[in-house]
This record gives C-alpha cells, sequence and structure tokens, in this order.
C-alpha cells in the first residue's frame, strides 16, 4: 500500500487492456509496453495481467504504508528507497514507511512499477486500464496525483520474491536501436512503389506530438494517392499516412476505426520497444514477413515465460 | 492492381483486414455484420465492422491466418441470411438549430433550403447505424439524402458538447462526449450514447437504426 507523495509527470494505472469492445468504439489501451507490465508482474509474482502503474518521463515519489514486494520495469530510471539506490528489473522487498522516488530517466521513455497483490481500482469493461480522454478505468479515469492512495488488490507478502531478477537479455530491448520491424500494407494502393522505399529508407523522428494515442513521426513527406478510405478498423501499430504527408504510428489508446490509408504495421514484437520511444528520438523501418513476425513475437512470449 | 472484392490483407501479423466493397451502402454494411457474426464462434477472434469491410484481430497461436481466411471464404460463400427481425429503431430526440445547431444555417445554405427543410429531411426516415469508431459509442449513421449533405468544417469546432448532432459528407453522427470536432453541428440530444457502467456500453449497435425528432428547445 503506497500513499502518492508527488505523482510524477504522467503516472496511469494500466493493465493488459480492455477486449472485446472495439465495435462499440472503445480502444484496448492498457499498457504501452505490454511486455515490461507482465515483467514486472512477474517478478513479483502476480498474474500477467495485474493492474500496475505506467510511470513517463518523471516518475513518482511514494511512501509504503506497510511492508511489500515491488518491481521496476521498462525504462531505466534512478530508483532510490530511501535514498539508497536500488535496482530496476528485480523484486524488491519494502520495509513500511520506506519513500520509493524516481530521479532521473536514464534510457527509454515508461517504466512501470508492479506491487505484489496489484492495485485495486474497479473493473471497467472487464479491465483496470485507464482511459484518460474516455475519462474512466484506473484510479477515477484518470492520472495519479498528490494525495492518492494505491491499495493492493489482495493481500499478499513475497518476501520469496524479493532479489528476482530479470535476466540481463530481457533488459537489453529498452536501448535497442535496431530498425523497427513491419508488415507492408494492407492499403498498398494508395502508395507508389518509391513511397513504400520513403518509409523504410530514411530515419525518422519522434515529434512532441507523439503520446499514447499515437507516435507522430517528422521526416521527408509521403506522397499518396489523395482522399481517404472508408472507415475502416484499425489496430495497435499500423501507420497511417495522413494529407499531410507525416505518418502516425498507431500506438495503445488508437482510435479504433481510421480514414487515413495505412501504408505497413509495425509488428506486436516491436511494439514494447516503440513505446520506450518519446520526442526527439529516431525510428527506422525494415519490412519483414508474417511468418517472421510471429516467430520474433513467440521469442519473446518465451522470455517471458522464462520469468517465474 | 488491385484485387477485385472481397479480398483480404494482412495488417500487421495479428490482424485481417477483409474488403466487401468501396462505398457507403446498407445491403454491404449488412454483409459485413453478417460476416462478424458467423465469425462469432471461431476462437480468440475479436472483430470491428468497418462502412464495407471488417478487421478481424486473431491470435495466430490459436487460429492461424490459413484457417481464418478459409474460414472468412466459407463465410461469404454462404448466402446472407434472411434479413433478421426488423431491426432496432431507436428515436433520438433533437433540439435542431440556434445555440445547438450553429452550423445549421450553413448547411441550408449551401443546399438552397431552408434551416425547417433541412430538418425536416434529417428527420424524416430512419437511418442505419453502420459502424462505431472515432471516440467509444460514436455512431456513424446514413445515408443521408445527398440534398442536406455538407463537407466537413474547414476550422474544426474546439469545443463540441456531448449529445452534438452533426453532419460530414452523407453521413450524420452524435458525438457521445465533449471533443475537439470537424462535422457541422445541426442540433443536440439529451440521450447519453455511452456509458462505461453498463452493459452494453453504448446506446446504440452497428446495424441499428435511428429516426431523428425534431423536440421543442
Amino acid at each position: 500500500m503506497f500513499d502518492v507523495i508527488d505523482p510524477g509527470l504522467f503516472t496511469t494505472i494500466q493493465d493488459l487492456g480492455r477486449v472485446g469492445f472495439q465495435s462499440y468504439g472503445v480502444t484496448p489501451g492498457g499498457a504501452m509496453d505490454p511486455f515490461a507490465l507482465r515483467a514486472a508482474n512477474a517478478l513479483v509474482g502476480n498474474a500477467p495481467g495485474e493492474a500496475a502503474l505506467e510511470i513517463t518521463l518523471a516518475g513518482p515519489r511514494l511512501s509504503a504504508l506497510e511492508k511489500c514486494v515491488i518491481a521496476v520495469t521498462g525504462a531505466r530510471f534512478a530508483l532510490t528507497v530511501d535514498e539508497r539506490p536500488m535496482p530496476a528489473n528485480t523484486a524488491l522487498f519494502i520495509r513500511a514507511s520506506a519513500t520509493v522516488q524516481f530521479g532521473a530517466r536514464q534510457a527509454g521513455a515508461r517504466a512501470y512499477l508492479a506491487l505484489a497483490g496489484g492495485i485495486d481500482v474497479p473493473l471497467v469493461l472487464h479491465s483496470r486500464a485507464t482511459d484518460v480522454r474516455g475519462q474512466f478505468g484506473g484510479l477515477a479515469g484518470r492520472a495519479l496525483q498528490g494525495g492518492d492512495r494505491l491499495i493492493p488488490r489482495y493481500a499478499t507478502l513475497r518476501v520469496e520474491r524479493a532479489g528476482k531478477m530479470l535476466p540481463a537479455r530481457v533488459e537489453a530491448y529498452v536501448e535497442q536501436d535496431t530498425p523497427i520491424r513491419i508488415i507492408r500494407g494492407p492499403h498498398l494502393a494508395y502508395f507508389a512503389d518509391a513511397t513504400i522505399a520513403a518509409l523504410e529508407g530514411q530515419t525518422w523522428q519522434v515529434s512532441e506530438l507523439a503520446d499514447r494515442m499515437g507516435l507522430r513521426l517528422a521526416g521527408a513527406r509521403l506522397d499518396r494517392a489523395a482522399g481517404e478510405i472508408l472507415s475502416c478498423g484499425v489496430t495497435r501499430g499500423a501507420i497511417q499516412v495522413p494529407a499531410g504527408g507525416q505518418p502516425i504510428i498507431l500506438m495503445a489508446d488508437y482510435q479504433t476505426t481510421g480514414g487515413y490509408p495505412i501504408i505497413a504495421t509495425v509488428i506486436r514484437a516491436d511494439l514494447p520497444r516503440l513505446a520506450q520511444k518519446t520526442a526527439g528520438d529516431t525510428i527506422a523501418f525494415i519490412a519483414v514477413d508474417v511468418v517472421h513476425a510471429r516467430q520474433a513475437y513467440q521469442e519473446l512470449e518465451q522470455l517471458i515465460r522464462s520469468i517465474s | 492492381m488491385r484485387a477485385p472484392f472481397p479480398r483480404w490483407r494482412a495488417m500487421g501479423d495479428a490482424a485481417l483486414l477483409v474488403e466487401l466493397g468501396d462505398e457507403i451502402d446498407e445491403r454491404l454494411n449488412a454483409r459485413v455484420h453478417a460476416l462478424a457474426a458467423q465469425l462469432a464462434t471461431a476462437p480468440g477472434l475479436e472483430c470491428i465492422p468497418g462502412y464495407a469491410s471488417l478487421l478481424v484481430e486473431f491470435d495466430p497461436d490459436i487460429l492461424s491466418q490459413e484457417k481464418l481466411e478459409t474460414a472468412i471464404a466459407h463465410a461469404l460463400e454462404q448466402p446472407m441470411a434472411a434479413a433478421q427481425a426488423k431491426p432496432r429503431v431507436v428515436e433520438i430526440p433533437t433540439r435542431y438549430g440556434g445555440e445547438w445547431g450553429p452550423d445549421l444555417d450553413f448547411v441550408a445554405r449551401r443546399n438552397g433550403l431552408t434551416p425547417a427543410q433541412v430538418v425536416e429531411i434529417h428527420t424524416r426516415c430512419p437511418l442505419r447505424v453502420f459502424m462505431l469508431g472515432f471516440t467509444p459509442g460514436f455512431p456513424y449513421i446514413g445515408p443521408l439524402p445527398a440534398k442536406i449533405a455538407a463537407p466537413r468544417l474547414e476550422t474544426p469546432h474546439t469545443h463540441v458538447p456531448a449529445g452534438a448532432v452533426g453532419i460530414a459528407g452523407r453521413q450524420t453522427g452524435i458525438y457521445p462526449r465533449e471533443s475537439p470536432g470537424g462535422w457541422q453541428i445541426i442540433g443536440h440530444t439529451d440521450l447519453i450514447l455511452f456509458d462505461p457502467t453498463r452493459d452494453p456500453p453504448t446506446l446504440l449497435a452497428p446495424g441499428d437504426y435511428v429516426r431523428f425528432v425534431a423536440v421543442d428547445r
């Protein structure tokens, strides 16, 4: 159980999102980096989809009201407990009245703090994820504020988890700078071959207009056939190209339907890496086939399952 | 070269976009919803209907893309089920014009009509809910008679209130919550379009029909 002394820049309660409501226009939402969320839950002995904190760019200061076990994964921050440096990617035993503080950000954009026992907020449409635009889910549909109290969903004290660590190779993805893998299409007819080559041949910069809905990219303009597509369902990772020619990668809180043609879609296995990008970071793309993509996802799943 | 309809293409490694056509057409849309219903028994799927397309999100570890494509092809070969029991028609009591419909005069002028004539046409017949999207519970409704069609605003409104009734092209819609918006706002309803505490959480479902009803301000 924690009191929030300082909420940080934008800290929300997230889980693995809302399944089954997209045809109502409800975005699945949930953790931008579901891999880090699952890893944090695994470290503290939670089920993979327990609600946890998603911490963005500048992290919170929390005061423990009782002893507990936590783990922080994803982006690297200078983490201290009672002002002593503590490792990330490790289950930590926290004594009552300890202060957990996120200091300077060192790598990545989003960290996840899992508490053994999860976080007790009501289920809304079967999920505890915060839909900030819709103002529902999580803690009253908003980011954390000073004075909030985080209560575990169930009482547990997994002292035996303390010290459990992620394998080093798991941590490495946060800073991995290899091209982001994409599947071309589905609206390839809107784009000339040269344009598809231009998507994959240049380095894009993540613009200031990047948030949980999508990463807007800045770079050489992508030409496309005029007009919009008939609104259709879209999915996370889809790369839309509006009339201005600057692509947008749809992220966790994507609008469920769209009218912009989609030139390519980021593979599932590379969505966690994308979630660790912020304004000013660069991205390059490389096309792969679905077989390779699914294999990469399988490898990621194996990695998560190996944490136990 | 583009393949003829129906066709399907991958959207990433865990979704298939099934396109049945490229126009706003009631029968085409009915086929989309029928396909979603036919796929409802396949494991691990989530379907998002569009005007003339269905996005099928799947788990390749539960159902391979190959098996899914076979199921889709098979479903599309079946003749569409005979028209179901009459679809629901939901009445939408709407206050038109004035402060509630700041763009009603523009829509009227643009089409050489009076505002009252626009209202009469907008409320004349039941209209189909083609799909929900953009924001939870936002219905894409139509097709409107071309006589009251109007383009999106060049400069979107920064604040469109919850319940605003708008027109864009030959579509009409209702904003479930306050947001910026580019549609021409002609009226307002007090009905709640989306409530996440209810099941189902939306007033309208794809395939429903609505009837706008003019009420006094």
